[in-house]
């Protein structure tokens, strides 16, 4: 049941990424943030479930299986969704509403996926998350940053 | 400290190596920024297996000493694996693999057959243990399907850099 809504939810973010007529993305930035957004949120993953023990992920299919989603879909998509917001957001001041509204956004699927058993805080304090949250779009802004860089010198330096 | 420095890390230090010297002298091949976006989704794209196969949702092995996410692990990820594919991509250039399906079924059979003899020099260091029940069979198969989709990243990559030219509209 809890995999069936987790299905919906990310096939909802997917639709509702893909269905922007004028994205503020290349397809070569889709792949690219998509994959680092993926690493990121992987590595977070593991580390507090394997290492730190500070969050579990319950050995059920169901719960297993969304995480599994979330990791490498969800979340990676909501990563271009604010990339895409924050490109065509004008101004510091839309720009820091984008970038904070976004990580509370973000924030709040990893409070729901608390909630419904499939990503469960055991000594992960919830300013952390937020925290982490943060610096993960902070970073992604950083490397959108770059990456535009290297792509507008061709990519041959 | 979750793991300790021993064999099967110095076997993934001198493989790495190996196979980041031969990636050096056959950079030219590839441009940058090809080079930058294929390693990472090699990166993600090993670890995000590894991670479900090993971890959640399917525990079927462990990578390194123990059950815990290493250092190490993370190390393999990036320049263990991912040089792999850039020796694949570069003979398949090289040879002209794509001009007929048989000749791709050969390449990528002989692949299959390297990445299965790593494998297994892999379980005899330690790096990969199969304790949990994970088979060496069960690898066969998904090395061709993996080949098969970087030869597709390859080319989506090198299209979007050729063809479509990137000029942010600012």
């Amino acid at each position: 049941m809890v995999f069936l809504l987790y299905l919906l939810i990310n096939a909802g973010v997917v639709y509702g990424f893909f269905r922007i007529r004028s994205k503020q993305l290349a397809p070569l930035e889709i792949l690219f943030y998509w994959c680092i957004g993926s690493m990121l949120v992987q590595n977070y993953s593991a580390l507090q479930t394997m290492n730190f023990k500070s969050a579990m992920v319950p050995d059920q299919l169901g719960p297993a299986f969304a995480h599994l989603l979330n990791r490498t879909v969800l979340y990676p998509v909501l990563t271009l969704l604010f990339l895409h917001t924050f490109k065509a957001s004008k101004g510091a001041g839309t720009r820091l509403i984008c970038l904070i509204g976004f990580s509370l956004l973000m924030y709040g699927f990893e409070y729901l996926s608390g909630a419904l058993g499939v990503f469960v805080h055991l000594t992960l304090k919830e300013w952390w998350a937020m925290t982490y949250w943060l610096l993960h779009n902070l970073i992604m802004v950083g490397i959108m940053i770059l990456f535009r860089n290297k792509l507008q010198s061709g990519g041959a330096r | 400290m979750n793991f300790r420095f021993d064999g099967n890390e110095w076997f993934v230090v001198a493989c790495s190596i190996v196979l980041l010297t031969y990636v050096w002298i056959i950079r030219k091949h590839f441009q940058p920024m090809l080079m930058l976006i294929l390693w990472v989704y090699n990166l993600v794209f090993v670890a995000t297996l590894d991670y479900a196969l090993a971890a959640t949702p399917f525990h079927l092995y462990d990578c390194m000493d123990n059950a815990t996410y290493e250092p190490m692990a993370a190390y393999a990820h990036a320049f263990l694996y991912t040089p792999y594919s850039f020796i694949f991509l570069y003979y398949y250039d090289k040879w002209s693999i794509n001009r007929n399906k048989r000749v791709l079924l050969f390449y990528l059979s002989a692949w299959t057959c390297i990445a299965l003899f790593f494998e297994w020099i892999s379980l005899k260091f330690g790096f990969l243990d199969y304790g949990r029940g994970w088979k060496m069979t069960w690898s066969v198969p998904t090395y061709p399907l993996s080949a098969l989709l970087t030869i597709r990243v390859y080319r989506f990559i090198k299209d979007q850099l050729v063809n479509h030219p990137f000029r942010p509209q600012e």
